[in-house]
């Protein structure tokens, strides 16, 4: 080797080529997925404490996760706390948000750009074409996809203001709050969502003036999670309307806070154009499927009839789904369930149509998708029973069908552009002649 | 500089929300029909809030622990032609009351229950009477122990038997419900709605402290132990009341030291009823408490100063641990300066509980309350210092082959073969209505005359008892466990007012074996002196 071509092999390579060398190396390719599989597996254990809704945040939806690992030797935990539970190990890992993107730019650079475009590698692009849509669905559903819950009762027996049919279904987690203006047969309402109230937690408070309408709104002492209080002989931190006030529920000790079990609440002022005034509490406590109706907060201004109303954000189905009958069977000698299913009609333009929603079998139409997610019985058990069911609206959510299909379809490229290279190769033929 | 201003970003926002204001601005408006959206408009704010007092929240449901104080103690004026039997508040029966000459008839006080009216509105309509639930504010007004509740007259098919009928006044706080309800056949109800009513409107607190029938939900079982500290005595446990030993300090009647070997509730109910209702205070974080030892288990200290129900200047000492929702305390309660002073002894008692043995060895077998103790056993009252044998009502000679099932809050309970149940309980009620509740385990309908009349008798408890005999699917029991091809056996009688019964559950080869050590361990039954 010469002088000049050494110096010319220890000339350092570009910041740019060292990036890309980075991002697309098979090393970190090995990285992302063993971290994946950690984050799967400790999001798996980290269920048995917190909801599901919880740990997706934390781990898969976040960037950032403090992980935690409960030491425990053939199922006993390590450590006797009074609480009945062992000492979690905990240490940090990159939420599974950024890992995944990771991955995605990692297979576009080490499986897209950096792959030669052959007829040889034509398997291999296509297997990373259906992976790239794998993970680009699953961004898609969670940046612009939404769901929500259904609750139906039985159709049929005493039921009271139960609801047995329903074209409209609530987040499981976030609220709205709601200006309705009474017109009749009809109601005009204005929504805006809990995000943009944020300011009217503790001592803050959000005004907002509706076009047209003669008043402001001023919503004040917002609560994430609260209750209604009968004012006693205790000094509330908050206003007192009407001898009720709202107070702060705090998680017990020892319990798991859920975000889906949190009942917001907020104190709500309404300030008339012409010097009028209505205070109110607003609690969003959910009552449905137990109860159909909404109990709002009205006011009368200039003779026309409004009212306030915080409940979870609301959304509408173009279609009725009517429970007419929910089906549990239980493992033989248990009674844990083996199957439940709700039998459903569909009512859309005055056309119904009879359904089954059951485990890996949900019901599709209109661009939702309806899942059996829970169910219900009387307080004392048995019936009437109640389902729920969950509704998602996803953009993506055929895009992982495709991806299968299209990586299926890749690896049968690749493999079989293998077989049939090995038939016609030297080293077969060498292989039979040996045999014989 | 950019990852600087973020965090700089993220530290402050949470800070500008909690003091600033801001404005938003409505959505657009859409117009929507007024089906899509029912919408009560002029609920009153306490309907629509469902609001709740203070001093029913955190009290859970009607499983849940804490209702002790509102439970004690209810008596009425008795209607003539009715009397007054015991109660067994483990079945929310706070009072009973039976009709002489209507042995169907059952009118009971729950004192308080959980659920809110809803709830139990829906449990008393729906599903007892499979009929329409009614708002309760169209409820007709009646006097209940001293305050305005509503009335629930209902008749029809009542769990499964037609022309029958029920009257039911209750009251609710908050998620808490009190009520008094009657049901018998329809032409007794209507014959006896002002005795009811009168009754309802004389209930009162204060009375004698409701009789104890069957322990409260596992309130466990064992007979417990300790070194009993110098100037301590020990009193007689009362298991009914979560009480399973029971001390306080020798000439200071004001301290109450008990033991509660297993209550529901988990850790933080029941840390709720200890700050927050009973002391008004607060609840800590576990993790802040101390580490202490409580029958040999690591455990919390809760040191707890202040106004207790309503006596200021009074402490408590709570020793707890727990294992899932079960949580087993030892709690001090007394005048602070006296609780101070024997806060050292305390811990020596709580460190040195264990549970009684028939042998010297720390490490045989529990006593189960209910077993008779072996002659050999010293007497744990006295030689050891230990809370008086508090064996419960009953003893009985035990079959070979049967086991004593720990932790069970029903009196006598054991186990055989494989999966098979026995123990002896005691209801409030009538026995054919008792017959008809084991019955529907079975899935079976209610008894008929012919049948009640032809079912055969069985020693048992000094007398003849009603001798019960079925065979089916079995859905009661260990929750979660059902047995396809269970037989049943049940020996009951009214006993000092109070039904009273031996039940035999299993597979139904299992129990026809044991039938005959069922019917030997039935006639050899009697109450403890």
């Amino acid at each position: 080797m010469s002088t000049s071509s050494a110096v010319a092999t220890a000339t350092p390579r570009s910041v740019a080529a060292l990036v890309v060398d980075g991002l697309g190396s098979m090393r970190l390719t090995v990285w992302l997925l063993v971290l994946l599989a950690l984050l799967t597996w400790l999001g798996t254990l980290a269920q048995i404490d917190s909801s599901t809704y919880d740990v997706q945040r934390e781990y898969f939806e976040s960037w950032f996760v403090l992980a935690k690992l409960p030491l425990s030797v053939w199922g006993n935990a390590i450590g006797d706390t009074p609480e009945g539970s062992g000492f979690p190990l905990r240490f940090p890992l990159p939420g599974a948000y950024p890992v995944m993107g990771l991955l995605f730019v990692n297979l576009v650079v080490g499986g897209m750009l950096r792959l030669r475009w052959s007829g040889r590698n034509a398997g291999v692009l296509i297997t990373h074409v259906g992976m790239l849509l794998l993970l680009l669905a699953g961004f898609v559903k969670l940046e612009t996809g939404y769901s929500g819950m259904l609750g139906l009762y039985e159709r049929g027996g005493a039921g009271g203001d139960r609801v047995h049919e329903s074209s409209t279904f609530v987040s499981f987690h976030d609220y709205e709050l709601a200006l309705l203006t009474d017109k009749g047969d009809t109601i005009v309402e204005r929504v805006v969502p809990a995000v943009d109230l944020q300011a009217a937690h503790g001592s803050g408070s959000v005004t907002l003036a509706p076009e047209g309408l003669p008043f402001k709104v001023q919503v004040h002492h917002w609560i994430d999670h609260s209750q209604v209080v009968t004012k006693g002989a205790e000094t509330p931190a908050t206003p007192v309307v009407g001898g009720l006030y709202l107070d702060q529920r705090s998680w017990r000790p020892g319990e798991q806070p859920k975000k889906e079990s949190e009942i917001a609440g907020c104190y709500v002022s309404v300030f008339g154009d012409g010097g009028e005034r209505f205070d109110a509490i607003l609690w969003g406590y959910p009552r449905a499927p137990e109860n159909r109706s909404n109990y709002v907060a009205a006011f009368t201004i200039k003779g026309q009839r409004y009212a306030l109303d915080l409940r979870r954000t609301t959304y509408d189905l173009p279609f009725a789904v009517r429970l007419d009958k929910f089906e549990k069977k239980d493992h033989p000698g248990t009674m844990s369930p083996r199957d439940f299913r709700s039998h459903v009609t569909v009512t859309e333009q005055g056309q119904s149509t009879e359904a089954q929603i059951f485990m890996n079998n949900p019901l599709r139409r209109a661009g939702f998708v309806l899942y059996q997610a829970s169910w219900g019985q009387q307080p004392m058990g048995g019936p009437p029973y109640y389902t729920v069911l969950e509704v998602a609206n996803n953009p993506s959510d055929a895009w992982p069908e495709y991806a299968c299909y299209i990586i299926a379809l890749g690896l049968l490229w690749h493999f079989g552009a293998k077989l049939l290279r090995f038939l016609n190769s030297s080293t077969r033929t060498s292989l039979l002649r040996h045999d014989a | 500089m950019n990852q600087r201003a973020l965090t700089l970003l993220l530290v402050l926002s949470p800070l500008a929300a909690a003091c600033g204001s801001g404005t938003a601005a409505f959505g657009p408006a859409k117009e929507v029909p007024a089906t899509k959206r029912p919408t009560i408009w002029d609920a009153s704010a306490r309907t629509r809030l469902m609001a709740q007092d203070a001093r029913s929240m955190g009290q859970g449901g009607a499983n849940q622990v804490g209702g002790e104080q509102a439970k004690a103690g209810w008596t009425g004026d008795t209607p003539s032609g009715w009397r007054s039997v015991p109660a067994n508040p483990a079945r929310f029966r706070d009072a009973i009351w039976q009709i002489e000459g209507a042995a169907d008839a059952d009118c009971y006080l729950t004192a308080a229950v959980g659920g809110g009216t809803r709830q139990n509105m829906a449990r008393w309509y729906s599903q007892q009477f499979d009929q329409a639930v009614p708002e309760a504010d169209t409820l007709p007004e009646v006097a209940l122990g001293g305050r305005t509740g509503r009335l629930a007259e209902i008749r029809g098919t009542f769990l499964g038997k037609a022309g029958w009928a029920a009257l039911i006044a209750f009251v609710a706080d908050g998620d808490q419900v009190m009520s008094l309800k009657f049901t018998a056949p329809e032409a007794v109800v209507v014959a006896n709605r002002e005795k009811f009513l009168a009754l309802a409107k004389s209930l009162r607190q204060g009375g004698a402290a409701a009789a104890s029938g069957a322990g409260g939900a596992d309130s466990g079982n064992r007979v417990w132990t300790t070194n009993l500290p110098a100037g301590w005595e020990a009193l007689p446990a009362n298991p009914a009341r979560f009480r399973d030993a029971v001390w306080r300090v020798a000439n200071e009647p004001d301290t109450d030291c008990y033991l509660s070997a297993a209550v529901g509730g988990g850790v933080p109910m029941n840390l709720s009823r200890w700050y927050e209702q009973q002391f008004g205070q607060p609840v800590p974080s576990p993790e802040s408490l101390a580490v202490v030892e409580l029958a040999g288990r690591p455990a919390r200290l809760a040191e707890i100063k202040g106004t207790f129900q309503g006596k200021p200047g009074w402490a408590a000492l709570i020793a707890y641990a727990a294992k899932g929702e079960q949580v087993m305390s030892l709690k001090f309660t007394g005048p602070e300066a006296v609780v101070d002073g024997n806060r050292e002894k305390f811990l020596a008692l709580a460190a040195s509980l264990r549970p009684a043995t028939a042998s010297p060895d720390p490490k045989a077998p529990p006593i189960e309350r209910g077993q008779p103790l072996p002659s050999s056993h010293p007497d744990i009252g006295t030689a050891h210092g230990a809370a008086p044998a508090a064996t419960g009502p009953f003893a009985a000679t035990v079959p070979a082959g049967w086991t004593p099932k720990a932790g069970s809050p029903r009196l006598l309970h054991h186990t055989f073969g494989n999966g098979g149940e026995v123990y002896v309980n005691q209801l409030g009620g009538t026995v054919r209505g008792s017959l008809d509740i084991w019955r529907a385990e079975l899935a079976l309908p209610p008894i008929t005359d012919a049948e009640f009349a032809a079912l055969p008798k069985a020693d048992f408890l000094g007398s003849d008892a009603t001798l019960l005999e079925l065979r089916g699917t079995h859905q009661g029991g260990a929750p979660g466990k059902k047995i396809e091809d269970a037989g049943l056996l049940v020996a009951v009688r009214v006993d000092d007012g109070t039904v009273t019964f031996c039940k035999m559950f299993g597979p139904a080869a299992e129990v026809a074996d044991h039938k005959a050590a069922f019917v030997s361990f039935c006639a050899s039954l009697r109450r403890n002196p």
